[in-house]
């Protein structure tokens, strides 16, 4: 990179530096110029918008491959307009595409290091794949369905409805823990605390009933109980797969409630509160 | 190129069928001359329809698979004690496996037990009792000699079990029960929905391992089926302009395979073709979309009795559904009609929410109700079996 700005400084020095790189800017370049972006911002608008009423409307198995695709199409669009822009108002030969990458490296370096890095992170992320659309990850202290890939960051939906949007760059540092993984079901896990007396067949049993029986549950996909002991409760966890990722809130409640409304039928003993005895009364 | 033009010709002609853009002049060729059935009508041929037999076909395979089945229990009296019918969910399996047994001549059976529920019981808690006390009352001093046997016969498994908790404690007590009663041979039927569902929650597959499954209608037995039906309405097989051109087409292009047949016959033929195909081979849904290709004729007004025309059959189309009518949809096809209730208590939903989307399903005829319970119309069925398999639902 020194090496460029060495060779930019010199070229500046023999007053090559505009003329050489620059092609002649006319009325109607400008004009092309802002007619290609005109285009680009509406059929970044359009695919956007096409994309999000197509995911609806097709099947829920091809739903994330339709939204996957977004920002691929994105990026396309993108690239072409950037690159036509270029050619348009630059004279691309090898020694001046090196020169501009030398002046934008620098540029880049002092001004706009985060965001080149998030875009560079963006990429990578297109490539490596560790979210994409649909998806529901976790991100330092946010959860959410990914509704968006920009160039820049992406966009979570959270449980209770707020629009977290995180850099792309986040992958170089943070842990992304990705529920589903470009899948439709993403696990879902309830969990139960009782007294360490429960009749654990039946509390097991019902656990089991209320997951095979719940509209929501991928039957297809394994449902399993598991437990740990703690010094005040014994804790088990049901862990099943909605149909859709998208249910697992309300598959979550629809669990929990059957499960409650059945563990009441039968009497099952939860434990006792912290700081709280019937002598309290 | 003449399959070319012949392909075109036919896109064109469902490209306007479907979109419904067709002049009105051409649109109405066909159809001028045509009413839709009044109620009346229409309950009238779904009950002809209801009444007919089980194409033999049909009842010779559960037949001679029951026998073979039957034959290897009394061989090895300790090992498989029975057989699994299993159909589509929109199939009449009690109608099925009754006039199988009927047909069935057995001087060997000493005492059949036939669970004839006509639906599930209201308080679904209180099926494995009823079932277990219609079961049990078997005469069980009769001793049996090593060919002769008793037979247990459960048409609809499905109508033991609703899917909620507790709901399907009569699954589990039937399958303990056969498992360890080697004295009886069971014959149980079952719709291939719920089956599926059994065997992720109880692998139910490995306690009963003899299943068939009846074999679909061929074109010719679909028109086998119907011919009384058929006979008895008299129709004008001649009435859909549309139809008739595209047929005309191709009879011209293709080759002459079906020359020797008349004009009626080739059109029958078509007809069958085209009916078993879009049905599946599931006599229900034959049955229901042959009344809907069913319309009034009226080009001889001179004749006071009513005449029927036949038109092309076709697959109702579904209304906007959402994906609440999905899981409802789903619940109906594996327990093989429910009541309000029942339906209410499968979804863990309160019963306004269900009600209302019941409402709109029925007003669009996708359900129908009959004696309080619900069920899914078969002609729905093929498009409803594509729609939730595409969306994620444990379908056949």
């Amino acid at each position: 990179m020194m090496d460029n700005i060495f060779w930019l400084a010199q070229a500046n020095s023999r007053g090559l530096d505009v003329d050489r790189i620059i092609s002649n800017v006319t009325i109607i370049k400008i004009f092309q110029g802002l007619i290609l972006i005109l285009v680009a911002y509406i059929l970044l608008l359009v695919s956007e918008k096409f994309n999000y009423w197509l995911s609806e409307k097709v099947p829920n198995r091809f739903r994330l491959i339709v939204k996957q695709s977004l920002p691929l199409v994105r990026a396309i669009i993108l690239g072409i307009t950037i690159i036509s822009l270029l050619r348009l108002f630059l004279r691309l030969s090898a020694n001046n595409l090196l020169a501009l990458t030398g002046t934008i490296s620098l540029a880049l370096g002092f001004a706009f290091k985060d965001y080149a890095s998030s875009l560079i992170a963006g990429l990578v992320a297109l490539f490596e794949v560790p979210y994409r659309v649909g998806d529901r990850v976790q991100i330092g202290e946010h959860y959410g369905e990914v509704i968006s890939f920009g160039l820049r960051g992406i966009k979570l939906r959270t449980p209770s409805d707020n629009i977290v949007t995180i850099p792309h760059n986040k992958i170089w540092t943070e842990a992304i823990s990705n529920s589903n993984d470009g899948a439709l079901e993403a696990q879902v896990i309830a969990d139960f605390y009782f007294a360490q007396d429960v009749d654990l067949d039946l509390v097991m049993k019902i656990l089991y009933e209320a997951a095979y029986t719940s509209q929501y549950t991928q039957l297809k996909l394994p449902i399993v109980v598991t437990m740990d002991e703690t010094p005040w409760a014994t804790h088990l966890m049901l862990k099943a797969y909605p149909m859709d990722a998208r249910d697992e809130n309300i598959y979550k409640t629809d669990l929990l409630k059957r499960s409650k409304q059945a563990l009441a039928q039968h009497n099952v003993q939860y434990p006792p509160q912290w700081g709280y005895s019937s002598s309290n009364h | 190129m003449e399959k070319f033009k012949l392909g075109l010709f036919k896109a064109k002609i469902s490209f306007k069928y479907l979109k419904n853009i067709l002049p009105k002049d051409i649109k109405d060729l066909g159809t001028e001359s045509k009413k839709e059935l009044t109620a009346a009508q229409v309950n009238e041929v779904k009950q002809k329809i209801a009444s007919l037999t089980t194409h033999p076909v049909q009842k010779s395979a559960i037949v001679d698979a029951f026998q073979q089945a039957l034959a290897q229990w009394q061989q090895q009296p300790e090992g498989n004690n029975s057989l699994v019918v299993l159909s589509s969910p929109v199939s009449p399996l009690t109608k099925v496996i009754s006039e199988s047994l009927t047909s069935l001549e057995s001087d060997n059976l000493i005492e059949t037990k036939f669970l004839s529920w006509q639906a599930r019981l209201h308080d679904y808690r209180q099926i494995k009792t009823q079932m277990l006390s219609s079961i049990e009352t078997s005469t069980a001093n009769i001793q049996t000699t090593s060919e002769s046997y008793k037979l247990v016969a459960i048409p609809r498994l499905e109508w033991l079990f609703l899917r909620c908790i507790g709901g399907l404690e009569t699954i589990e007590a039937l399958r303990d029960l056969v498992a360890g009663d080697s004295s009886r041979f069971w014959l149980i039927g079952c719709n291939s929905w719920a089956w599926q569902y059994l065997e992720k929650v109880y692998q139910i597959n490995a306690y009963l391992t003899n299943t068939i499954s009846i074999p679909p209608l061929q074109d010719e037995h679909t028109q086998e089926w119907l011919q009384a039906l058929t006979t008895e309405f008299n129709l004008n097989w001649q009435a859909d302009n549309e139809w008739l051109q595209l047929r005309i087409k191709e009879t011209k292009q293709a080759t002459r395979k079906h020359q020797e047949l008349d004009e009626v016959a080739k059109i029958q033929k078509e007809y069958y073709e085209k009916i078993t195909d879009i049905s599946q081979g599931i006599s229900n849904v034959s049955g229901d979309l042959w009344w809907r290709s069913l319309k009034i004729d009226d080009t001889n007004t001179d004749i006071e009795e009513t005449r029927y025309a036949i038109t092309r059959p076709k697959l109702p189309d579904l209304p906007i559904l959402i994906i609440e009518d999905h899981y409802l949809l789903y619940s109906l096809l594996l327990h093989g009609g429910m009541s309000l209730v029942h339906l209410t208590a499968s979804l863990g939903k309160s019963q306004s929410v269900v009600k209302s989307r019941t409402q709109y399903l029925l007003q669009n005829g996708v359900i129908g109700k009959e004696q309080n319970l619900l069920y899914v119309n078969p002609a729905y069925y093929p498009r409803l079996k594509n729609l939730l398999g595409n969306n994620n639902f444990l379908v056949d």
